[in-house]
């Protein structure tokens, strides 16, 4: 593993030589890194985010210096609320793209591993994953199970790892005829200490690029999800159901709609920016 | 070729039987008694079995399933428990709003779509590209159902040019049909553009990593060696072989511009089949449900059907097997 190390090593340097030039990547994680820490920090500041201003009850507010951001409906304040949101949709993005991640990766590495008719088996039922309009899928889980943050994150991770898995399974199958691979395989290395400890670090950087990129897609979809009421469910703030909460109020008080959707759209953006940055780094040739 | 097709074809069932198989479970596994919408809040309980008898919801589920196959294969996909519509009639009453938005809207990526990415390709790491690049992350990052939001915020309530909702003046029924065009246009403007700036990201980004791609090509560098003019050269020689993948990827998009419309749909009031499929959702109609899953995975089939041929029609070292 030592000479995996001082690869790494190199990449960390090439990234960091990468972030001093590009300056919107650098932008993109600081932006990332700033909004996590507001949103982690939350909680610890004794300020209920569903509190609300007694004196301003009578509707929502304009943004000003005592809110930022307005408040909403009920006279809460939507800074706030937007740090709580984040806190919520980053880890609903976060869980649900491990999810996505470790299914596919361990059908994909299954896949490409055993070949044979298990491979066979198992890209049909990614074909048939795929298939299904996975939003009616989505929708419907949903309405069975009760809504919950929980829920959002599993149903996203389930119904999102088939790229991974083709993505895995495609750099497994390149790696498996390596004679490096046939090497430690001479040497009667178990198959499991194979794959994971010999194979699957090769295909790591493909990897961490897909989860930037899923990570985003999970906070969309939690977005949507939360938006048509089947998500986050309140007092607890999502951004999504901050959008939902803000349709009856479009007119009067439109900061309501357009603030927690620059948020998703900017966080969105970081990460695809970041991907995107990524496998510049590690890929010259993209 | 014909036996290409055949054999697609025939590969296909399996697939959609394994689809509809899968989404008539969950969809059976959830809770919530469809038979409660279906009948009147007063109704007794012996009534409530009858009818639950007559939909043959007594049943056990593989036996449901295979009714409900048995009956598709006859051309019925049952009767919505809303509406009471058979369910062919329910869609295809949807069908034409759908596609003409999906297919103008269509349309107009590819129209904006060729120039965008060709552009920004050729003109790699100028301030144009960097502006397609950063408009193109802005649209992938963007929920499309808040853009909606936003159109309708901006163009609809705040300076009202367009109407935020529906499909025809209902006024109109009676108007001559110029005015009835006119009308259905003016009501497509706010979804056609979000559809278009949501489906435009991707595509063009994708199209200008061809371009630069193909740029890159040794016959492209002999070419100008052989003196070709830098315009020949991207116009005549680049551009074709660069547009191949959009061919499969525009194949593979066919079924997500139908399906993928649905917030959209739901959104503008839109009355196409997304919007039926959301409505579905929430009153479990599961009936109008399958219907739906079955017409997008069908889509889908073909969708991947026609990138398949098509490239092998624009790419003739590609041989259909």
């Amino acid at each position: 593993m030592g000479r995996s190390k001082s690869d790494a090593k190199i990449t960390m340097k090439k990234i960091w030589a990468y972030l001093k030039k590009d300056k919107k990547t650098a932008l993109a994680l600081g932006f990332l890194f700033s909004i996590s820490l507001a949103g982690l920090l939350l909680p610890f500041l004794s300020i209920d985010p569903n509190n609300f201003d007694p004196l301003n009850i009578q509707g929502p507010q304009p943004p000003s210096w005592q809110h930022p951001f307005g408040t909403d409906d009920l006279g809460r304040d939507l800074l706030l609320r937007c740090i709580d949101g984040a806190r919520v949709s980053l880890m609903v993005g976060l869980i649900a793209m491990s999810i996505a991640m470790s299914v596919g990766t361990f059908i994909g590495a299954i896949a490409a591993y055993i070949g044979g008719w298990v491979d066979q088996l198992l890209m049909r039922i990614l074909e048939l994953f795929l298939a299904i309009p996975s939003i009616f899928l989505i929708l419907t889980i949903q309405i069975m199970l009760k809504p919950s943050i929980y829920n959002v994150m599993i149903i996203i991770g389930l119904t999102s790892w088939m790229g991974v898995a083709r993505l895995v399974r495609a750099e497994l199958l390149s790696i498996k005829e390596r004679t490096f691979i046939t090497a430690a395989r001479a040497r009667n290395i178990a198959p499991l200490r194979l794959l994971f400890k010999h194979m699957l670090p090769h295909a790591i950087n493909p990897m961490i690029v897909a989860a930037m990129l899923g990570m985003g897609y999970a906070i969309l979809l939690e977005s949507v999800l939360s938006f048509l009421g089947l998500g986050v469910q309140p007092p607890n703030a999502s951004w999504g159901n901050m959008l939902e909460n803000s349709l009856a109020f479009m007119r009067d008080a439109p900061w309501m709609a357009l603030i927690p959707g620059l948020l998703i759209t900017a966080t969105v953006m970081a990460l695809n920016y970041l991907g995107d940055a990524l496998r510049q780094a590690w890929d010259p040739r993209a | 070729m014909k036996i290409f097709i055949l054999k697609r074809i025939l590969a296909a069932i399996p697939l959609l039987i394994g689809i509809t198989a899968l989404s008539f479970v969950i969809m059976k596994l959830a809770p919530g008694d469809p038979t409660l919408i279906y009948t009147d809040p007063s109704v007794s309980l012996e009534d409530l079995k009858q009818v639950q008898q007559n939909l043959g919801l007594d049943k056990p589920v593989l036996h449901q399933y295979m009714y409900w196959l048995k009956n598709m294969f006859q051309g019925n996909l049952g009767y919505s428990y809303l509406s009471h519509k058979p369910v062919i009639v329910a869609m295809t009453e949807r069908l034409p709003a759908t596609l003409l938005l999906a297919t103008v809207s269509l349309v107009v990526i590819l129209a904006l779509t060729l120039p965008l990415g060709l552009i920004s390709g050729q003109k790699k790491d100028t301030l144009f590209d960097h502006s397609v690049t950063f408009f193109t992350f802005l649209g992938m990052s963007m929920p499309t159902f808040w853009l909606g939001l936003m159109l309708i915020l901006a163009l609809s309530l705040y300076w009202p040019l367009f109407p935020s909702s529906g499909f025809i003046d209902l006024s109109l029924s009676q108007a001559p049909w110029p005015q009835k065009i006119a009308s259905i246009l003016w009501h497509m403007a706010l979804p056609l553009v979000t559809m278009v700036l949501g489906g435009l990201a991707a595509l063009t980004r994708y199209h200008r990593f061809g371009i630069i791609g193909t740029l890159k090509q040794d016959y492209i560098t002999a070419g100008r060696g052989r003196g070709l003019s830098e315009k020949r050269l991207l116009y005549k020689h680049a551009f074709k072989n660069a547009s191949l993948p959009l061919v499969t990827i525009l194949g593979l998009e066919l079924p997500g511009l139908i399906s993928g419309s649905f917030v959209i749909e739901y959104i503008f009031a839109w009355p196409g089949l997304g919007q039926l499929g959301v409505q579905a959702v929430f009153a479990r109609d599961y009936p109008i449900l399958m219907g739906t899953i079955l017409f997008s995975s069908i889509l889908m089939v073909i969708g991947n059907l026609i990138a398949d041929i098509a490239y092998a029609w624009v790419d003739p070292r590609v041989t259909l097997k």
